[in-house]
């Protein structure tokens, strides 16, 4: 609290300049305790981040814990497979110990290291794909799998709420250097709808780059404690509890009741988007045949060539997932005819573009899902059952089981 | 500040008191930086979580 | 919040160094002066500066002329464009309303045209400041010639903000002794304020905001104590964001060399409304008792003189802090608190015998001081009848 006048016994005591080389040798400490803080992984029993490591509980993974989570499970030999994508990939609905991610693993084998980085609600350029390619030359033997909604226009720098972890990158000088991204994180800077708020993200990544604040306190509030309250731990003590003492309690879609997870109110709404999947890109001849709106297939076809550095996209899986068939099954014909084309399209415009591509879920069943798009353990087994085999094409294809 | 603590410094040797002093002032400077670079770090965060909802 | 951006800190780190490091001392002066006018062109822009600049420059030409009429007239400008920015649409809601919804209704419409979507940055600071200058110079203080100096005055950036409110003779004073040469002492005490301002702001306010969020709602349904600690917190959340506040900007003005003014000094240990207000905002509550109360004759007319004067400062200080009726309603409410405080040992059995109390009990007077400051945080945040609903409420009824 303010006082007027320090009290003379505590005038006797203070020495200014010793509080001064205090602060800063101090603030020097700590620096070089942020920088190093990633030296070593700190997530002992990582599976994924699951809402208590992540920005749902206003933690934000930074690019140096990311990458010492990595290298702490791959070693230098092995295939280095990152998923990233969104809640499809992470594995909502499947407990951390019947995720999709262990199954593709048990099936790949041990010359691979599988990592899930997948962030909820996030897009494939965010999150995992920019840690794949900070750690490039680290592990030069990558792939990288990520999810796309059918010809889905894909932004170089990914969406804003994780936008945080391309600064991190870009700042700390991890990636390549890709025109097409600068420019585009440009344009944001310039046009963003709340420029202060882009500005500071900027400045403070900039900062974080020097002084590494966050991954300090990032260990620290994995570690010891976390340090104010949020909605997802609004009370004493789990508020400040260790976000390491949280364990990935992925609620199992199979502990509901199939009519449970499928009721009328979300069936009605979930049936409406599955309907209008490919609607935006396909219209109707004459003949009654659906031909490609070309405005929006070269839209999304031109977000592909600048989504992922050049060097990068071969090594780039993109997985393109079906919507359940508790779904699919209701639609008629012609719409699912529609869906066909506009998958395939997505796929061969990602494959044409130069990276790996493919679909999934036509032939899974809706037990294999637990909503319209997010799959059961079973499901996830399917997943890992059609990937796996396509994972190690491109890793033939590129040469990386040459030994 | 309690009398006895008042008694007890101004009691003190010379040199123990400017140890001391110096001492608690590097103290004070730490705690200073270890504030500041908290807040470096939490300004940062944002106002409000990400929320995520199916879809 | 300003000061929690990493632009300010980058900015408040640059300025003091460079500040320190030009050679010459004369040069700091204009140096420090387009820093504020930078810091204030980033945070307000061009429109919110207009304003400042404006009234910047009447102040100080009227105060040059010495002339009454001069000053009083910038007075009325500045106290006008206060009015304005701030007040409008409250007065229009208050006076025009209740007359004629239709005029009230295009009042607003023409009013909202005109006027940003903010008030200019600091408006509730820096029109008091200038009012002080203007009305010390009416009554034969020296006004301050240099140009430069009066920049300063006016747009420091520390205290720009969210204050505390500075009088110009110490401010001068502080900032030519302080900008000689840097002080370890300064430099010292500055951090340490800085790092403590930050961490009564983010560390515990912020934290308490949340906390008292999640059980605003249920507050009906807390229990007794649950309903205590709610307004506990709530005073304590006030008090560590003001006073976070402050201390970051007496800081950042002290790594200068400059002294502000204290803010705050404890105020939960008074043991009296008075002593409160003596704790609490100390340059909020000398200004309006020096420009306000004073001038309305204070305490120097009689009892009832004193507690009309006493209830039309508080109602005013209540007002400053937001165009609201709640607002005005907890500045009379601590207006009706000094008053009592003020006159109740002049009542004969329960006033002597309470004043007595007080005397030999110190622990008394200092829990009937902080219930009443605590309820007049209900007040202060939330609308009359929410803020007597939940008053009554932790008292059990």
């Amino acid at each position: 609290m303010s006082e007027p006048s320090l009290q003379n016994p505590l005038r006797q005591l203070f020495q200014p300049l010793a509080v001064v080389i205090g602060f800063v040798l101090g603030f020097g400490l700590l620096v070089l305790l942020g920088r190093n803080s990633t030296a070593h992984d700190w997530h002992r029993n990582f599976t994924r981040f699951h809402p208590m490591i992540a920005p749902d509980s206003m933690y934000q993974p930074t690019m140096g814990e990311m990458c010492a989570i990595v290298r702490a499970r791959c070693q230098p030999d092995q295939v280095l497979v990152i998923v990233g994508g969104n809640s499809i990939l992470q594995g909502v609905g499947q407990p951390a110990d019947r995720m999709w991610t262990l199954r593709l693993q048990e099936q790949l084998g041990s010359r691979y290291a599988v990592i899930n980085l997948a962030f909820r609600g996030s897009s494939p350029t965010d999150g995992g794909a920019l840690v794949c390619e900070a750690l490039r030359e680290v592990f030069p033997k990558q792939i990288y799998i990520a999810n796309a909604a059918p010809m889905q226009a894909i932004s170089s720098i990914g969406l804003e709420s994780y936008r945080f972890i391309l600064l991190d990158a870009y700042f700390k000088k991890m990636l390549l250097p890709w025109a097409p991204r600068d420019q585009e994180l440009a344009d944001y800077f310039a046009s963003a709808t709340d420029r202060e708020h882009a500005h500071e993200e900027k400045l403070g990544a900039q900062l974080d780059a020097w002084l590494h604040f966050r991954d300090y306190w990032n260990e620290w509030s994995y570690k010891r404690f976390f340090t104010f309250p949020t909605t997802m731990s609004p009370t004493y003590p789990l508020a400040y509890a260790s976000r390491g003492s949280f364990d990935d309690e992925e609620t199992d879609y199979n502990s509901f009741p199939f009519d449970v997870r499928f009721n009328p109110k979300t069936v009605e709404a979930d049936l409406a988007i599955t309907k209008a999947t490919s609607e935006p890109f396909y219209v109707k001849d004459e003949k009654g045949n659906w031909q490609p709106i070309a405005s929006a297939h070269q839209g999304f076809l031109k977000t592909l060539q600048g989504a992922f550095p050049a060097p990068l996209k071969k090594r780039t899986l993109i997985l393109v997932g079906r919507n359940s068939s508790f779904y699919t099954e209701k639609l008629d014909q012609a719409i699912r005819a529609r869906d066909d084309l506009a998958y395939q399209a997505t796929v061969d415009g990602w494959t044409a573009a130069g990276y790996e591509s493919m679909e999934y879920g036509k032939t899974f069943l809706p037990s294999d899902y637990g909503d319209r798009s997010h799959l059961t353990s079973e499901g996830g087994e399917k997943l890992a059952t059609v990937v796996a085999p396509k994972v190690k094409a491109i890793a033939e294809k590129l040469g990386y089981l040459v030994p | 500040m309690p009398n006895f603590i008042i008694k007890f410094i101004n009691e003190l040797p010379p040199g123990v008191l400017k140890a001391m002093g110096c001492l608690a002032s590097l103290v004070t400077g730490f705690a200073a930086a270890f504030a500041v670079y908290y807040v470096l770090y939490r300004m940062g965060l944002p106002s409000k979580p990400f929320i995520y909802v199916a879809f | 919040m300003i000061f929690t951006t990493y632009w300010f800190l980058i900015f408040a780190v640059l300025t003091t160094s460079v500040y320190w490091l030009l050679p010459k001392p004369m040069l700091r002066w204009p140096f420090l002066g387009l820093a504020c006018l930078v810091f204030h062109a980033h945070f307000a822009g061009p429109a919110g500066m207009a304003p400042i600049i404006l009234l910047m420059i009447i102040t100080y030409l009227a105060g040059l002329t010495r002339n009454k009429a001069a000053c009083v007239g910038a007075i009325t400008i500045c106290v006008a464009t206060l009015c304005f920015y701030k007040y409008a649409l409250f007065l229009i809601g208050a006076a025009v309303q209740p007359l004629s919804e239709s005029l009230a209704a295009t009042l607003t419409t023409k009013t909202r045209a005109i006027m940003p979507g903010l008030p200019p940055l600091g408006i509730s600071f820096f029109v008091f400041e200038f009012f002080h200058y203007l009305y010390d110079v009416k009554k034969g203080a020296e006004p301050i010639r240099n140009p430069l100096k009066f920049l300063l005055f006016a747009i420091f950036f520390p205290s720009l903000v969210a204050g505390p409110i500075k009088r110009y003779p110490q401010f001068l004073a502080s900032l030519e002794e302080g900008s000689r040469k840097p002080s370890a002492q300064n430099f010292a005490e500055g951090l340490t304020r800085i790092a403590l301002g930050y961490v009564k702001k983010t560390l515990i306010a912020d934290n308490l905001t949340f906390v008292l969020g999640q059980h605003e709602a249920g507050f009906a349904t807390l229990g007794l104590l649950g309903r205590w600690m709610f307004v506990v917190g709530l005073a304590l959340r006030i008090l560590m964001d003001f006073s976070g506040y402050s201390d970051i900007a007496i800081g950042f003005a002290q790594l200068l060399g400059v002294r502000l003014p204290e803010n705050f000094n404890w105020p939960y240990l008074a043991r009296s409304i008075q002593e409160f207000w003596q704790r609490w905002h100390i340059s909020l509550s000398s200004w309006i008792r020096d420009y306000v109360y004073i001038p309305l004759g204070g305490s120097r007319h009689g009892t009832v003189r004193r507690v009309f004067n006493g209830l039309i400062a508080f109602g005013l200080c209540g007002l400053w802090h937001g165009p609201a009726w709640h607002f005005v309603q907890w500045g009379l409410y601590h207006g009706v608190g000094l008053s009592v405080c003020a006159t109740y040992r002049n009542v004969p059995g329960l006033g002597t015998g309470l004043g007595k109390l007080f005397d030999k009990e110190p622990l008394s007077g200092w829990i009937v001081t902080q219930v009443y400051v605590a309820i007049g945080w209900l007040l202060f945040f939330y609308p009359a009848e929410e803020a007597w609903k939940m008053a009554t409420l932790l008292f059990g009824l």
